[in-house]
């Protein structure tokens, strides 16, 4: 059988090489020796040969079994995790290089959820302390702790944690179990630790010490020890041993904890575990692990958080309302700020919020309203508004005219207006107030020039006494005095001449108050009986008759005129007065 | 960091304990020998660019009535045997010693260490002793307790054993 199918193969050979080089014909023999040995299976081995140089026939065999391969290696060991690890590490990176997007998208629905939970989880546990502590620290049991911390010279914080503590996972050791090196260790915040590594062979060594002290099989292994209130429990995987020391009591689930995160563990670094060396770096990524069995329960019940979702509330609340009385300060003070700086005659140079109010600085001038008045309806909020006043003049022209009344004083028949800054005068004054608008007018702030060609000044005292004048002219122009027929002597005269002379003294003295000098004519007159001869001379002896007599009665001669002859035409036996003022 | 577990051995009373003991980092005292049979120390040395951390477990010695446990043996990366330059039993127990953990563990790194050698006029290990103990391939190292001599030398010569050569420089 075998050598015929040589001999078959042998003619296929014959039949493709027919023209082989007389120099190789040694080699020729060799082929033939192989076709003749292996016969068919010649040709099959330089098929494969063949495919195996062919780079891209190679390719398409193996890219038929790769992934089979990968499953099949992944399924015996971690190598191909480990071999993998830096390639993808690198095709991440090399993408997130590329194109970040991608990834965060691809990670989006994992990172999310994730993320949330962790933040609740951690509000919920900050919210849980923030209660406790708030309890602790309110609550009459407290004050009894805090007497006891001082009674027996703990710190507080430690009685409160034996007071409270139901059990506290203090360490978690994960040991590799041939030799007792520590691989990774981890420690809650509150526990002391001594060297660990010492400790983690130590407890290997106690383990193989009982083990052997009482003839245990190797498969058992210890479970627990004990020692007052502290527990070290055991929980044995393959290639590494988890130790948790335990204060208190701690509850049944911690054991199936342990055991769980010892499994995990062992699934996590079954190939770092089965392989180990000595190098524990590769078994940080175990501390989360470790860290997860760092529990500790305290002595009280889960309550709601009243007290702290109370406090929450109180703070919220202040907060708003302070806020709120913030804004609504503010708009008040606003409010005053435009109302001050609408309000003629104020101007506010300054405003600002100190720590004791809002502060206004304010230029007033002397005729505007007080500035507290005119904010008076918003000062009634309790708001402290504090105004500082400086005072100002203002160039407004209803300031100028005020400040010009002000200033005048004018007298009711007198009208002031402004226009173009000259300060108009009109109606009736005396001649003092005008002496005084002449003084006064032109210092006046804001007015330039005065006009007062409309002011029409009257002087009241030279009128009155010009009217006393006339009334006493007119009073010694109306006396009579009476004689007998044809005589000029005197007869009871006394009366008549004592008021001639009281009435020409006041006019007298009147007239020259008036500057004025007044001139008494004295004429005499006749009835019409006797000769015109006789009646001249008797008119003429009667007027000195009586001149003579004022005289002597006081009369200053000055006043008293040469006496005029009667004109004549009056017929009546007296004398009667004419006055003249110059 | 490397960790590695080392044994420290010998016969009883060879000065095991007090050779190491003020080289190390301690946390347990001498009675844990007598109790437990086992105190372990930490030893840090550091070997080219390598730290290494060496788990001392300090055995109690071996004589007629005490063995050392298997179980104290398991996952050693190293060992030092301790002999009494002065008694020639301790010679014997550390060969026996030595081919015990050939057997049981097979090649491990390993240092002789010849104790008391400020007793030197009393020793009665020879140089047929010492040319023995070379001829098994290990460093054979003199040391000395009281003068505090050649521990140092005794963990380097063993941590060089430990640490992979690619790393050494």
């Amino acid at each position: 059988m075998l050598v015929t199918e040589a001999l078959d193969s042998d003619d296929a050979i014959q039949q493709t090489k027919p023209q082989n080089p007389p120099a190789t014909e040694h080699l020729d023999a060799l082929e033939q020796l192989r076709v003749l040995l292996l016969g068919a299976d010649y040709q099959t081995l330089s098929d494969l040969r063949q495919q195996l140089l062919d780079r891209e026939r190679y390719s398409l065999h193996v890219a038929e079994v790769i992934s089979e391969a990968l499953t099949l290696r992944a399924q015996q060991d971690n190598s191909l995790a480990e071999a993998l690890s830096s390639t993808i590490e690198t095709a991440v990176s090399r993408s997130v290089e590329n194109n970040p997007s991608r990834l965060a998208n691809a990670l989006y629905p994992v990172m999310g959820p994730a993320i949330r939970r962790s933040i609740q989880e951690v509000l919920q546990q900050a919210l849980e302390t923030f209660n406790y502590l708030l309890e602790q620290s309110l609550s009459l049991r407290s004050l009894f702790w805090r007497f006891d911390a001082w009674r027996t010279g703990r710190s507080y914080s430690e009685v409160v944690l034996l007071k409270t503590l139901v059990y506290q996972v203090e360490q978690v050791f994960l040991i590799h179990r041939e030799s007792g090196l520590l691989l990774q260790h981890a420690v809650s915040p509150q526990a002391i630790s001594k060297d660990p590594d010492i400790i983690s062979a130590m407890l290997t060594a106690i383990q193989d010490f009982i083990r052997d002290s009482f003839q245990v099989s190797s498969d058992n292994s210890l479970k627990t020890l004990q020692l007052a209130e502290l527990t070290v429990f055991f929980n044995q995987g393959p290639y590494a041993t988890m130790a948790a020391v335990v204060r208190g009591n701690p509850p049944a689930e911690l054991t199936t904890t342990l055991t769980e995160v010892n499994e995990q563990i062992h699934r996590q670094s079954f190939y770092f575990l089965k392989t180990f060396q000595g190098d524990t770096a590769v078994f940080k990524r175990c501390l989360p692990l470790l860290e997860r069995c760092l529990k500790t329960q305290l002595r009280y019940t889960k309550k709601f958080p009243w007290l702290a979702i109370l406090a929450l509330i109180t703070f919220t609340g202040a907060g708003v309302w302070w806020s709120y009385q913030y804004y609504q300060h503010k708009l008040i003070a606003e409010q005053a700020l435009s109302v001050l700086r609408a309000e003629p005659g104020l101007v506010v140079v300054g405003f600002e919020k100190t720590s004791e109010g809002y502060q206004y600085e304010i230029l007033k001038d002397p005729q505007a309203r007080e500035p507290a008045t005119v904010i008076q309806s918003l000062q009634t909020m309790g708001l402290p508004l504090k105004l500082q006043t400086k005072p100002y003049l203002s160039l407004e022209p209803e300031f100028v005219l005020a400040r010009a009344k002000q200033i005048l004083q004018p007298p009711a028949q007198v009208k002031l207006s402004l226009e173009e800054k000259a300060l108009v005068v009109e109606g009736q004054a005396t001649p003092s107030w005008q002496q005084q608008l002449m003084h006064t007018g032109a210092l006046i702030s804001g007015v330039e020039s005065l006009e007062q060609s409309k002011l029409q000044v009257i002087d009241p005292a030279a009128e009155q006494l010009a009217e006393r004048l006339r009334v006493l002219v007119a009073q010694i122009e109306t006396l009579r005095f009476s004689f007998s027929s044809g005589s000029s002597a005197l007869e009871n005269v006394q009366e008549h001449a004592q008021q001639a002379t009281t009435l020409m003294l006041d006019l007298l003295k009147t007239a020259r108050l008036a500057g004025k000098m007044p001139q008494v004519s004295i004429s005499g007159s006749a009835d019409e009986t006797g000769s015109e001869f006789t009646n001249g001379r008797l008119a003429k002896e009667r007027a000195l008759a009586m001149r003579d007599y004022l005289l002597e009665q006081g009369v200053p001669a000055v006043m008293i005129a040469v006496p005029k002859p009667d004109n004549g035409h009056r017929n009546e036996r007296s004398v009667h007065y004419q006055v003249d003022l110059f | 960091m490397l960790q590695k577990k080392v044994c420290l051995l010998g016969a009883f009373s060879v000065g095991k304990t007090s050779l190491i003991q003020r080289y190390v980092n301690k946390l347990f005292s001498e009675k844990y020998l007598t109790t437990v049979g086992v105190k372990i120390d930490k030893k840090q040395i550091t070997v080219g660019a390598t730290d290494l951390s060496l788990m001392v477990w300090d055995i109690a010695g071996e004589d007629d009535f005490t063995n050392i446990r298997s179980a104290h043996l398991r996952g050693l990366s190293g060992y030092i045997v301790v002999i009494d330059g002065t008694r020639q039993n301790s010679f014997n127990v550390a060969l026996a010693l030595h081919e015990r953990i050939k057997t049981e563990l097979g090649e491990v790194a390993a240092v002789f260490a010849l104790n008391k050698c400020d007793l030197k006029d009393q020793w009665v290990i020879n140089r047929e002793h010492i040319r023995t103990l070379a001829q098994l391939g290990y460093p054979v190292i003199e040391t000395s307790a009281k003068l505090d001599q050649g521990v140092e030398e005794m963990f380097m010569g063993l941590a060089r054993q430990l640490v992979p050569e690619n790393s050494k420089a």
